[in-house]
């Protein structure tokens, strides 16, 4: 590291020490008293970074401990709320939130357990920390829960998005999103940009998705969309089901296909498409006339700048229509 | 590290019984070094098709088996000659009171006991490839009979959190399975070429698995591998030039 960048480096620290000096202790909930009977402690903190001699460019929150919930807003500081939810006060300081801003510009903060050393064993259902970061709008962010909820909101730059177990809300973003999870589900709305969704057991849901590519993929969820008009829209599962309104653009490309999982697509407007469809199970297209390899072919409207629409299930039912 | 180092460690390391710093150790080692990633891969086999093994119930009589024997044995000491009870106190100093008999069984007891709970924890790296070899059914027999399984009390958090994992990782094993033969099946209508350059990029993916560390890392390596698979299986031609 250079010397300038050390400079810059023992600025940012210094602002994120000075505010982790302002940080409240350990308090009792509701005031001292216990709400529910166990004696649990609650700790609530707030943390602020001001930008240093770069503006803040990316944020990473991966809490493992509960939910996680990013907003942007017309600011250029990071503000950074944590709860922390302990049985006990010698369990709460084995909760620790670390926030690392980095001099180009990155913050990253995580959450994490401590080793137990010569505590009680905690059951884990019994601590949770709880984050709500607010950034500026052009921050690109990344966030990981594993059973907590991810959500994030208000957004230009895109944003990066993992869950295990948990769901993960996407709304009013813009730019490239990218989610994955295994069981969580993943609501999209509001997105205008490129956007890929990857879920095993978790249902994708999408209203009003616009941008280059949607690409959505799930194993044994199932795949909901709505007013979805991106110029390439694929999606796929395995076992789940997919029920789809969208609109074409000129030249674009749909294709939806399941292996195991029920199918039903519906485009709306006027579009000008050329349609493929076929189904192991039940075809439902009017007009539809299969041919010797089990695709029937289907045209809408002028030719020239048809988007190429494909829908199959391989051996679940196919139904494909006009919205009215 | 050395390699050496990394070969006393390994199985600590897929236990997950590493301090996080050693951990590091290894895995970084396992990233450069293609001999102890196949070490580890081994280990990992085996640690895998000991974990898959059915649990095996004691019979009901085992016990009582054991008891009368152990009351038997008991009842006949006592009944010695104040002689032969004193040659017997002198003599236990110098050797273990179990019988080898009962020091067999304490042993197999701990040995198996420990494979369960390692088991349900399963912390560690699991190997990747073939996974349909994996599905052949574990031999259901075993030459002796285990004492009931050990029940761990006291499991702290980062014991469920890795639980956790363990059981993440179970699960994207299980889909890949799945996926893998629905992909298969796709590739054996794909010219050789094709169908070849599709196996290695699969067994590259499955290689980021095994040296992606456990969490956020190693869950996006399992989407990048499943994700692959599933356009695989929807008749994608995903194979790389």
């Amino acid at each position: 590291m250079t010397a300038a960048g050390a400079m810059t480096a023992a600025r940012w620290l210094a602002v994120v020490g000075l505010a982790l000096g302002a940080l409240g202790g350990p308090a009792r909930a509701d005031d001292g008293t216990d709400d529910d009977g166990d004696g649990a402690v609650v700790e609530h903190a707030q943390l602020v970074i001001a930008p240093g001699a770069r503006p803040i460019g990316a944020v990473s929150v991966d809490n493992p401990l509960g939910d996680v919930t990013i907003v942007g807003y017309d600011g250029d500081s990071v503000s950074v709320e944590t709860v922390k939810h302990a049985p006990d006060a010698r369990t709460l300081e084995r909760l620790r939130v670390t926030v690392v801003p980095a001099p180009d510009g990155a913050v990253r903060l995580s959450t994490a357990v401590l080793a137990r050393g010569d505590r009680p064993p905690v059951a884990l259902a019994s601590v949770r920390i709880d984050v709500t970061v607010r950034v500026p709008h052009a921050v690109a962010v990344s966030g990981r829960v594993v059973a907590g909820r991810l959500a994030v909101s208000n957004l230009d730059a895109g944003a990066e998005l993992d869950a295990s177990a948990g769901p993960i809300s996407v709304r009013n973003v813009a730019g490239a999103v990218s989610a994955r999870s295994l069981a969580g589900s993943q609501r999209f709305e509001e997105v205008f940009g490129s956007l890929d969704s990857h879920a095993i057991d978790g249902d994708l849901a999408f209203d009003t998705v616009r941008g280059a590519r949607l690409r959505a993929q799930a194993y044994a969820g199932r795949v909901d969309g709505r007013r979805v008009a991106s110029r390439e829209v694929v999606i796929t599962t395995v076992d789940g089901d997919v029920a789809l309104e969208a609109t074409t653009q000129a030249g674009g490309r749909l294709s939806v296909a399941s292996v195991r999982g029920d199918v039903a697509v519906t485009l709306a407007g006027e579009p000008q498409a050329r349609v493929r469809v076929r189904a192991g199970g039940t075809l439902r297209a009017p007009g539809a006339s299969p041919g010797e390899d089990g695709w029937s072919e289907l045209g809408f409207g002028a030719q020239r700048q048809a988007a190429a629409v494909r829908v199959s299930s391989r051996f679940g039912d196919v139904s494909f229509g006009l919205l009215q | 590290m050395t390699c050496r180092e990394l070969t006393e460690l390994v199985v600590a390391y897929l236990d997950g019984e590493l301090p996080p710093e050693r951990a590091t150790e290894c895995r970084g080692h396992l990233r450069v070094c293609a001999a102890c990633r196949s070490l580890a891969d081994q280990h990992a086999r085996l640690r895998d098709a000991l974990v898959e093994l059915p649990a095996v119930e004691p019979p009901p009589a085992l016990w009582a088996q054991i008891n009368a024997r152990l009351g038997a044995e008991e009842i006949a000491a006592s009944e010695r000659p104040a002689w032969r009870r004193a040659l017997a106190r002198w003599a236990s100093g110098l050797r273990p009171i179990a019988t080898p008999a009962a020091l067999a069984l304490s042993a197999g007891a701990v040995a198996l006991g420990v494979v369960h709970l390692r088991g349900s924890s399963g912390t560690g790296t699991a190997a990747l490839t073939d996974v349909a070899a994996r599905a052949t059914p574990a031999p259901t027999s075993v030459p002796v009979e285990p004492p009931p399984v050990v029940v761990a009390v006291g499991r702290d958090a980062l014991d469920e959190a890795a639980d956790r994992d363990g059981a993440a990782d179970a699960r994207f094993r299980a889909v890949t399975a799945d996926l893998l033969a629905l992909a298969r099946a796709e590739a054996a209508a794909w010219p050789a070429s094709r169908a070849k350059r599709f196996a290695r990029d699969v067994e590259r993916r499955e290689q980021a698995v095994l040296a992606a560390a456990p969490g956020r890392d190693r869950e996006r390596a399992w989407h990048e591998l499943t994700s692959f698979l599933e356009r695989a299986a929807l008749g994608e031609q995903v194979a790389s030039r």
